[in-house]
């Protein structure tokens, strides 16, 4: 996508030193890096000291592709006058397949997204990853989702029993 | 060497909302997982708890309202938000108030309460509500099959903005008093309200209403709106309350010119046939009105007046950009209905502002439409004169399958259509399927 040369870029540095350079709009996607922006504009670099280079690049490659969706929407708005209905909903499916592609990762990153997400702000970042950890444990019997995550159980056998007990509908299995 | 566990290092607040995404059963197993995870379901703010009973004597209604209280008397954190959907009570013939009515008085002691939502079937007398007048932090009511009385000197909901009744019992007095204590209140949906003894009749008087809804089933209801001046959407059904008498009509028209200031006007019932009974107002206009539903229920008596009365919609609403139109007919339309339709509309053309200048999108809905003729005349209308049309949507119920085929038809007839503008026509096919599959996943989870 052609983007215009006095875009400002800014620098974003991760807490392994590496830098990205990023135009201010994808940036933006990110509400903590909106209010430091607003809070003081001239800022150009900014050292992200939670987030890792292979997370943050992931992070950004999340932004960039949804203000380019939405760039390109907004394109198709204003040249038609009005948006069809049915190009913006396999717009809206495109952008959802790519979601549920971007979305397949391991556990690990999954739970490193979701923290950077929220450190960072980014609402739909945010929404994805933790509806896809939903994702994981719906359905699942406390066996199966303890293997998913790697949780160690350190419930005794009776702790156990008895936790069962208490709520024993949410162990039967579904019909 | 064991791998690192990652989501249990997550913050507990993260993990919380992992578990809202969740239907409660799958939330509340996780109680197993970890001692980290054992109390983690308990500081859930929001907890949706359904049942569709299908199956004679799983769980019984009054086992079910047990459940519902131990869960929610289990809970560590504020309980903001609480849907309780409970749907044949095929074992339950008794009386459901009194553990209502606990359940009630534990979530008044927990407070905090911003939404309820109860739909609560049962087969005897619906639930008394004694306890809900209490709740000061309401923001949001839905009330489904329950039966609310207000104590004398109530103070009203001061924060709440929606209320929701279905099939709800109410006095038209508590009603009265229920929707004038209330300010705030923005949303107002009001379906097929049990009166107590006489008819519902409600004047609406509401400074900050914006979207008004309501359905009523009984010859003799009332609805009127003295005062909305934000309103912005009104929806409006008569289920089957036609008497077909000229005060109806008349209060009919009244009611629709009381919200001539909306932007969204939906009248899902035979309107055009009262307004055939009386005078319409000439040059009134809509002067907001963006999107327009309108049910034309064509039945034998269509006549001239019927047609003039869809004419007068169109001519007073000079910046209208959607129009759907539900049609279905009882009785097939004759040849000639079709032809009046269609030279009234052609006589016409020139006085609709909105046809040339706004109308972008057109809907034609048609149901269980036999009346193909009237389908395709209105088709070819808009298609025709519509000059700035963008999209013509054809919906029809083709599984219905015991008519002609609408869409087959309207697809032989489409090359003669002429078009005016560079409208996309697209066909929908309304399927019975359509109307099941909103279910929610958690209506089942809990049986």
């Amino acid at each position: 996508m052609a983007r215009s040369s006095t875009e400002n870029m800014i620098t974003l540095m991760s807490s392994d030193g590496e830098e990205f350079m990023v135009t201010e709009k994808v940036a933006r996607e990110c509400t903590t890096i909106r209010n430091m922006l607003e809070d003081d504009c001239v800022i150009t670099n900014i050292p992200l000291p939670n987030v890792t280079s292979d997370i943050l690049s992931m992070v950004i490659e999340y932004c960039m592709e949804h203000v380019a969706a939405a760039e390109k929407a907004a394109a198709e708005t204003a040249e038609k006058g009005s948006s069809s209905a049915p190009a913006a909903a396999k717009a809206n499916k495109d952008l959802e397949e790519w979601d549920k592609a971007f979305m397949n990762v391991d556990v690990y990153t999954l739970c490193d997204l979701i923290l950077a997400a929220n450190y960072l702000n980014v609402s739909g970042l945010l929404d994805l990853t933790i509806q896809t950890a939903a994702n994981l444990i719906k359905g699942k019997s406390p066996e199966q989702i303890r293997k998913t995550f790697h949780i160690q159980n350190d419930l005794s056998l009776e702790e156990e029993e008895k936790i069962r007990s208490q709520t024993p509908w949410a162990f039967e299995k579904s019909e | 060497m064991a791998e690192a566990d990652r989501i249990s290092a997550l913050p507990v607040d993260i993990k919380v909302s992992i578990l809202s995404r969740l239907v409660v059963k799958d939330a509340v197993r996780t109680s197993a997982l970890a001692r980290s995870w054992r109390h983690l379901w308990t500081l859930l703010p929001c907890l949706r708890l359904g049942y569709v009973g299908d199956k004679l004597g799983v769980t019984t209604g009054s086992r079910w309202l047990e459940r519902v209280h131990h869960l929610v008397s289990s809970l560590k954190g504020p309980l903001v938000d609480l849907e309780l959907f409970h749907s044949g009570f095929h074992s339950l013939h008794k009386n459901v108030s009194p553990l209502i009515h606990r359940l009630l008085d534990l979530l008044l002691q927990k407070g905090g309460l911003e939404k309820l939502s109860l739909y609560i079937e049962t087969h005897g007398q619906p639930p008394v509500l004694i306890h809900l007048p209490y709740f000061p932090h309401l923001k949001v009511l839905r009330l489904d099959c329950c039966h609310l009385v207000l104590p004398a000197g109530f103070q009203g909901f001061n924060r709440l903005t929606t209320l929701t009744l279905k099939y709800a019992k109410i006095s038209n007095d508590d009603l009265h008093v229920l929707i004038h204590t209330s300010p705030n209140l923005t949303t107002l949906s009001m379906f097929d309200i049990v009166p107590s003894t006489v008819p519902l009749s409600l004047n609406i008087s509401m400074p900050l209403l914006k979207y008004l809804e309501f359905r009523i089933n009984v010859p003799g209801e009332k609805v009127s709106v003295i005062s909305a001046p934000s309103l912005e959407e009104a929806h409006f059904n008569y289920l089957r309350c036609s008497d077909g008498s000229l005060n109806m009509a008349q209060a009919t028209l009244r009611l629709v010119m009381s919200v001539a200031t909306v932007s969204t006007l939906n009248l899902s019932f035979d309107v055009l046939k009262y307004f055939s009974l009386v005078t319409l107002p000439c040059n009134f206009t809509f002067p907001r009105l963006r999107c327009l539903k309108l049910s034309l229920l064509i039945n034998a008596n269509i006549n001239k007046r019927t047609h003039d009365a869809f004419i007068w919609f169109l001519r007073s609403m000079p910046l209208l950009e959607e129009l759907e139109l539900l049609l279905s007919s009882y009785t097939s339309l004759n040849n000639r209905a079709a032809i009046q339709l269609k030279d009234l509309l052609a006589k016409n053309n020139n006085a609709f502002f909105c046809l040339n200048q706004t109308l972008k999108t057109v809907r034609i809905n048609t149901g269980y439409l036999d009346d193909v003729i009237t389908g395709i005349t209105l088709v070819k209308f808009f298609l025709l004169n519509a000059k700035v049309l963008k999209l013509m949507k054809i919906a029809c119920w083709e599984s219905y399958g015991m008519q002609p085929s609408f869409q087959a038809r309207m697809i032989e007839e489409m090359p003669k259509v002429e078009v005016s503008s560079d409208a996309k026509v697209i066909f929908e096919d309304i399927t019975a399927y359509e109307y099941y599959s909103t279910t929610p996943e958690w209506f089942y989870d809990w049986n």
